[in-house]
């Protein structure tokens, strides 16, 4: 068995190439690697700054000049939309690392002590569930004022909770192992074991865990912009331009100023959900993927093997 | 004969007890067991599944599931000049952790899942070294490729890359010895270490645990039920029921003058090639009692041949029937002999 391996291929190789072979990551990391370049070159490929004001040219629809039309200002939507994801994926990609951070060191610690420390970690994670999230939010953000940084703050201590059970779930399971067993007859410290040991073997659910929470923060943030309560109403982001919405007239006749908005959310959001999918096909092994079907004949082959 | 009295003694256990709480009832796991373990000999821990085994192990490590205890006893450890009391200490405190792995070492059963799938092995060998000794990653890691060739792991360059799903199974008991041993332990704990192995692969481990034993002048406690194994390394025997020692001597005075009834049913169970083939092996009848259930007397009172009233009626006591070779029973002539069996059985 050992000898029929040819060459030694490192674990993070053989994850790049199963993620190569799953249809829906790829889709989903081409759609948001294509989102984010334009994200970063908004200004170079419209043309125009997102903030240039041209009143004459306000509310036309979109032509050759301007893709996406212009608003009731004249700025050009397609530059807008562009750089608006700068803040829309700034917000959803530092609110959920931030939110995974907080869910993965307390579910890593509640998870492997257990006992009281667990028990009050995860009435505060009830506590915080019991409310809608929105609602949440909201008084957080009226408490904390508006501002890009108080809503990835707002979300990170909102959004956390989804990370924890996970972690903690996983924890109570790994905790039980023997390998745990022994790294505590080795003579190493908890924070080792939980940090170095034991939390690698959870990065797969907190990966996707990752992903998952970048669609629904950007989605939130959309959501908040809308109502007011969000970034403030200066920068353009996704949510921002979508409240033009709010008017009738705008839905009505000016469908350009929401339609390019909402689409851009909606793919980026899909390519986001895409490639959570895709991560979680290829870091689950009892998911059909390429890896799957290796250990597979190496278990069979190793089993018939090792009859005795 | 004790370790504060004789420098001889790595390990000595003074009549340990472990209690176990189980809901609202107290389990007497072990019950005053005393063993006295001598520097650099092979000790081996027979006894069939639950008679307190590996509880003794787990004891001596402080590594106790978290409703057992150490209800009262002492475990005497000798580190150097000192003699330290492993069970006063504070169980994750830094001097227990400074025992475990550095002092004593550790071999468990099951290999696959005692190594952290996460990790490459080599770096987990190094790892328990880098822990207690101040040396760099480099030289952690040239220490860690020497021992693997030691063991017998073929290119151990390339195999210290590797992770442990990539590891058959009598290699990954050769990484967990090097884990146990790299950092040159006194005393080497092997909790049923072939279990999970074949024949061939385990005389291939247990002759590499002699070696140890012999050129590095290691102490190991083999936990083991296996009788053959027994007969090959130790050089000590320590039979277990229930919770208690009862019957301790060299491997000679043990397998082959087994004094104790359960040691003769024990070693008359053992399949044996030369047997005549119209003969139906025989097996200890009964079943090991639950902890819960003892009462008073001989815990092997109830599947006893020879069993008599005065069995039941208190505790028995370790009586010696040769130097160094004690049995627990009351049974036993002045020559240590049991009475001849009359009738069937």
């Amino acid at each position: 068995m050992q000898k029929k391996k040819q060459e030694r291929q490192s674990t993070a190789r053989i994850f790049i190439r199963n993620l190569l072979h799953n249809p829906s990551a790829v889709i989903g990391l081409t759609i948001i690697s294509i989102m984010i370049f334009c994200a970063i070159f908004a200004v170079q490929i419209s043309g125009v700054e997102p903030e240039y004001i041209d009143p004459i040219n306000g509310r036309l629809g979109p032509s050759f000049d301007n893709l996406m039309g212009t608003d009731q200002l004249g700025r050009d939507m397609l530059s807008r939309v562009l750089s608006g994801g700068r803040q829309s994926i700034y917000v959803g990609v530092v609110a959920s690392f931030l939110a995974n951070l907080i869910g993965t060191i307390l579910g890593a610690t509640a998870g492997y002590l257990g006992g009281k420390v667990d028990a009050v970690v995860m009435r505060v994670s009830e506590l915080v569930m019991t409310f809608p999230q929105l609602i949440l939010v909201l008084i957080f953000v009226s408490l904390l004022g508006q501002g890009i940084n108080n809503v990835i703050i707002v979300f990170a201590l909102t959004g956390w909770m989804t990370t924890f059970r996970l972690v903690r779930g996983e924890f109570f399971s790994l905790r039980e192992e023997a390998f745990v067993e022994a790294d505590r007859a080795f003579g190493f410290s908890k924070p080792r074991i939980i940090f170095r040991h034991i939390l690698p073997n959870t990065l797969s659910p907190i990966v996707v865990a990752f992903t998952i929470n970048i669609a629904i923060f950007i989605i939130a943030e959309a959501g908040l912009s809308f109502l007011g309560l969000g970034v403030p109403v200066t920068t353009p982001t996704w949510g921002n331009l979508l409240t033009a919405a709010q008017n009738p007239v705008v839905v009505d006749e000016y469908w350009w100023l929401w339609v390019f908005p909402a689409m851009a959310i909606a793919i980026f959001v899909l390519g986001v959900n895409f490639v959570g999918d895709g991560l979680r096909d290829v870091l689950d092994p009892r998911h059909k993927s390429l890896i799957a079907k290796n250990k597979w004949k190496v278990a069979l082959v190793g089993r018939l093997g090792s009859k005795k | 004969m004790s370790l504060s009295t004789n420098k001889d003694l790595i390990l000595d256990l003074k009549s340990v007890n472990v209690k176990f709480k189980v809901e609202d009832d107290t389990l007497h796991i072990l019950r005053d067991v005393s063993l006295s373990i001598p520097r650099g000999s092979f000790l081996c821990v027979v006894g069939e599944s639950g008679c307190g085994k590996s509880v003794t192990a787990q004891a001596i490590v402080q590594l106790l599931p978290d409703n057992g205890e150490v209800s009262s006893g002492d475990i005497l450890f000798s580190q150097g000049d000192k003699v330290v009391v492993l069970n006063k200490l504070e169980k994750f405190g830094k001097q227990m952790r400074d025992i475990r792995g550095a002092k004593i070492g550790m071999i468990f059963q099951d290999t696959l899942s005692s190594l952290n799938p996460a990790h490459k092995v080599g770096r987990q060998v190094a790892e328990s070294l880098l822990q207690h000794f101040p040396i760099s990653k480099d030289e952690a890691r040239t220490r860690v490729v020497e021992l693997f060739r030691k063991l017998g792991i073929p290119d151990p360059e390339r195999r210290y890359e590797a992770y442990p799903h990539e590891f058959s199974g009598g290699m990954r008991q050769r990484v967990m010895i090097a884990i146990a041993t790299i950092c040159e332990p006194d005393l080497v704990i092997a909790d049923e270490p072939t279990t999970a192995l074949d024949v061939t692969i385990q005389a291939q481990i247990m002759t590499l645990l002699k070696d140890l034993q012999k050129t590095a002048g290691k102490t190991f406690i083999l936990i083991t039920h296996n009788m053959a194994l027994v007969s090959e390394v130790a050089d000590h025997v320590a039979v277990m029921y229930l919770g208690r020692v009862v019957e301790y001597g060299t491997v000679e005075q043990v397998l082959r003058d087994p004094r104790h009834p359960y040691t003769k049913a024990l070693m008359a169970s053992v399949p044996n090639l030369d047997a005549d083939k119209n003969v139906e092996l025989q097996t200890v009848d009964g079943q090991t009692p639950s902890p819960a259930e003892v009462t008073l007397g001989c815990e092997f009172a109830g599947r006893c041949p020879y069993v008599v009233a005065a069995c039941r009626e208190k505790t028995i006591e370790m009586t010696q029937v040769n130097p160094g070779h004690d049995v627990r029973c009351i049974r036993l002539d002045k020559n240590g002999k049991l009475p001849v069996l009359t009738g069937g059985a």
